[in-house]
């Protein structure tokens, strides 16, 4: 018995066969005819009653825009802050794999570094967490991990495709 | 519906698409319970005003139309009991037939549909609608009809076991 697919088949929900499924719905699914002056009136007095609305209410977004310009210039700070430095060789890391310099490992140094290996810009050699003498993909994964470990350490050898090197610790 | 909330041009015109994207639903349920095609529209109209009603402000914890379901048959049982046609809302839904559409005499055809619809209580035929018409989650049905997702389950189940029994319909259990 052909049945609508189940978007959660641990579910027990009672279920009704396709064919009947579809008859019922053409039954239900009458094409009607709108009358002009129906629509009209009641897209009139929607326009009269949404007219009517406070000013302030017609603006929400402007209780937003102070906390939103607040975000973008935080996450504007926060994207070009880890790429530039004042001695013009990159970001020295502190701690291995602290891309953004936050005193600490965490998901967004990965996330930082994916962006900027994504974009086709050259990292800055000492985010060669994983020691190969080169900055890539492994050593977003390497900081990843290290991110997400109970420890803060991850041994960055083992379920990375073969990752070689030390993975650094958070302070 | 935030757009809708912000009042004004904008709001209006938000409303205007929840009105054509929603209006063809509301009068195809307001007709299951006033069996008159102008009454429905009749009907449809009360709850898009009712609905204005509700802005600004309005916010939703669940899908418009569950939001929307218990208006249009509050209204529409409203409307069905002025015309003074029915008493009580309970008997106005034991009384509602099902849809006609046309059948062609055989077994499983529109009209024996129909019929089995129509030989099953108000309470699981609706759920029946809501769930399989409507297309209504268990959850978002039982949201409509105020009542615990397992009365939704039961209703449904039952409804189903007398399709599968009717000699109308089970020809489509027995593929």
């Amino acid at each position: 018995m052909p049945t609508r697919d189940d978007p959660n088949p641990q579910t027990d929900e009672p279920r009704l066969p396709d064919e009947l499924a579809d008859r019922l719905s053409a039954m239900h699914d009458a094409r009607l005819f709108f009358p002009p002056d129906i629509d009209q009136a009641v897209l009139a007095k929607a326009r009269a009653r949404f007219g009517e609305m406070p000013e302030d209410r017609r603006r929400p977004w402007l209780r937003f825009a102070a906390p939103a310009a607040a975000a973008a210039i935080a996450l504007g700070v926060w994207t070009v802050w880890p790429f530039t430095d004042s001695t013009g060789g990159g970001p020295a890391l502190a701690v291995a794999g602290d891309a953004d310099r936050s005193g600490s490992v965490d998901i967004l140094d990965a996330f930082a570094m994916a962006r900027l290996i994504d974009a086709g810009q050259t990292p800055p050699a000492d985010w060669d967490v994983t020691g190969d003498g080169q900055v890539d993909r492994a050593d977003v994964l390497a900081v990843a991990a290290i991110a997400v470990s109970l420890s803060g350490q991850a041994d960055v050898t083992e379920g990375y495709g073969g990752i070689e090197g030390s993975g650094g610790a958070s302070s | 519906m935030d757009t809708a909330n912000a009042g004004g041009s904008r709001g209006a015109d938000a409303f205007e698409a929840i009105y054509h994207r929603h209006r063809s639903w509301v009068v195809n349920t307001a007709y299951r319970f006033t069996q008159d095609r102008d009454a429905a529209l009749d009907v449809m109209q009360d709850v898009f005003m009712y609905l204005l009603g509700k802005f600004p402000g309005l916010v939703l914890t669940a899908k418009l139309t569950t939001f929307l379901y218990p208006v249009i048959k509050h209204t529409a049982l409203q409307a069905r009991r002025k015309a003074g046609r029915f008493a009580g809302s309970d008997e106005v839904l034991s009384e509602l037939p099902a849809p006609r559409t046309p059948g062609t005499g055989a077994p499983g055809d529109g009209d024996d549909i129909e019929r089995v619809l129509t030989a099953l209580p108000a309470h699981q035929r609706e759920v029946l609608l809501l769930r399989f018409v409507d297309g209504m989650t268990l959850q978002e049905a039982a949201v409509a009809l105020g009542v615990p997702v397992g009365t939704v389950k039961s209703r449904i189940h039952h409804a189903i076991r007398s399709l599968r029994e009717d000699p109308g319909t089970k020809k489509f259990f027995e593929v």
